[in-house]
């Protein structure tokens, strides 16, 4: 004996309408260069560090802390990346980021003989300690590209 | 006035300026650096007053307390390579009648030194959050 089975009939999904004509969903169109500047920060100053200039660049407004907080500089924020994209960091040290009253954000790491740089990032120039010979000053941000040499 | 040698001071060290393994140079950097009087509020009261009044935004979290003896730290000022006469002057505000502050422009140097010098509490356990 034979069955024959029903013919098949279409019940392909299909869309009411084109997907073309469709409106995009809402979602934030990343700054050009932004996935770049997260990328590096993620790679020079590790996890933490990248969550910290998050935090201090997104949470931190006017008024933090006891009320005196200043934001941070978008000048500083520019200073910074540039900087992070020219310095190499000794071998398995990640240093650490930090964000000042005034709005600057500090930077502090130990050389390969164990001994402190700091720079200061602000709006209007680059500050630097290096400990190793006692040598502090400041850089104007035009002069950003002076700093790596300055602290070998 | 400003304080006695003989009182001891704290510090609120909050999370911008402690990252679990370096402390901010500039913990005590600039003019009227904020302190408060253990002679009037003592350290285990600084905790629950530091939490309500500096954690702002949320994100900043209160991780530890430093505290140093006024006479330590002006030792430190005088030893510094450029010599600064440190004092501590009281200031009262609403929220903490213990507040004090520090007048002198204090470096990044002298403040690293300080940092250094202070005796840091970290938060007793059961006020740590989730």
């Amino acid at each position: 004996m034979t069955t024959t089975f029903p013919c098949p009939v279409d019940k392909t999904f299909q869309f009411t309408t084109p997907i073309q004509s469709a409106p995009v969903g809402c979602y934030q169109v990343p700054v050009p260069g932004e996935i770049d500047r997260d990328g590096l920060a993620i790679t020079k100053l590790g996890a933490r560090g990248w969550g910290r200039l998050h935090h201090f660049r997104n949470y931190y407004n006017a008024g933090w802390g006891e009320g005196q907080g200043k934001p941070v500089s978008p000048k500083a924020v520019e200073a910074f990346y540039q900087f992070l994209a020219l310095i190499e960091f000794p071998a398995n040290i990640k240093p650490s980021i930090f964000l000042t009253d005034q709005g600057s954000l500090e930077l502090c790491w130990e050389n390969e003989s164990g001994n402190d740089i700091q720079l200061e990032f602000s709006s209007t120039g680059i500050e630097y300690y290096i400990e190793s010979n006692e040598q502090e000053g400041t850089l104007g941000l035009l002069e950003i590209a002076e700093l790596p040499n300055r602290l070998r | 006035m400003a304080l006695d040698a003989t009182e001891e001071i704290v510090r609120a060290i909050c999370s911008d300026k402690f990252d679990g393994e370096r402390y901010s140079p500039s913990l005590f950097k600039g003019e009227n650096t904020s302190v408060s009087r253990l002679s009037v509020i003592p350290l285990e009261e600084h905790w629950d007053l530091f939490q309500k009044n500096v954690q702002v935004p949320p994100e900043r979290i209160l991780v530890q307390i430093g505290q140093i003896h006024i006479g330590a730290m002006q030792r430190v000022g005088e030893e510094h390579l450029t010599k600064l006469q440190l004092t501590v002057e009281p200031d009262p505000l609403d929220w903490n009648p213990g507040h004090a502050v520090m007048p002198q422009n204090i470096s990044k140097g002298l403040s690293k030194k300080i940092t250094k010098k202070m005796e840091k509490h970290s938060i007793p356990t059961h006020l740590q959050k989730a």
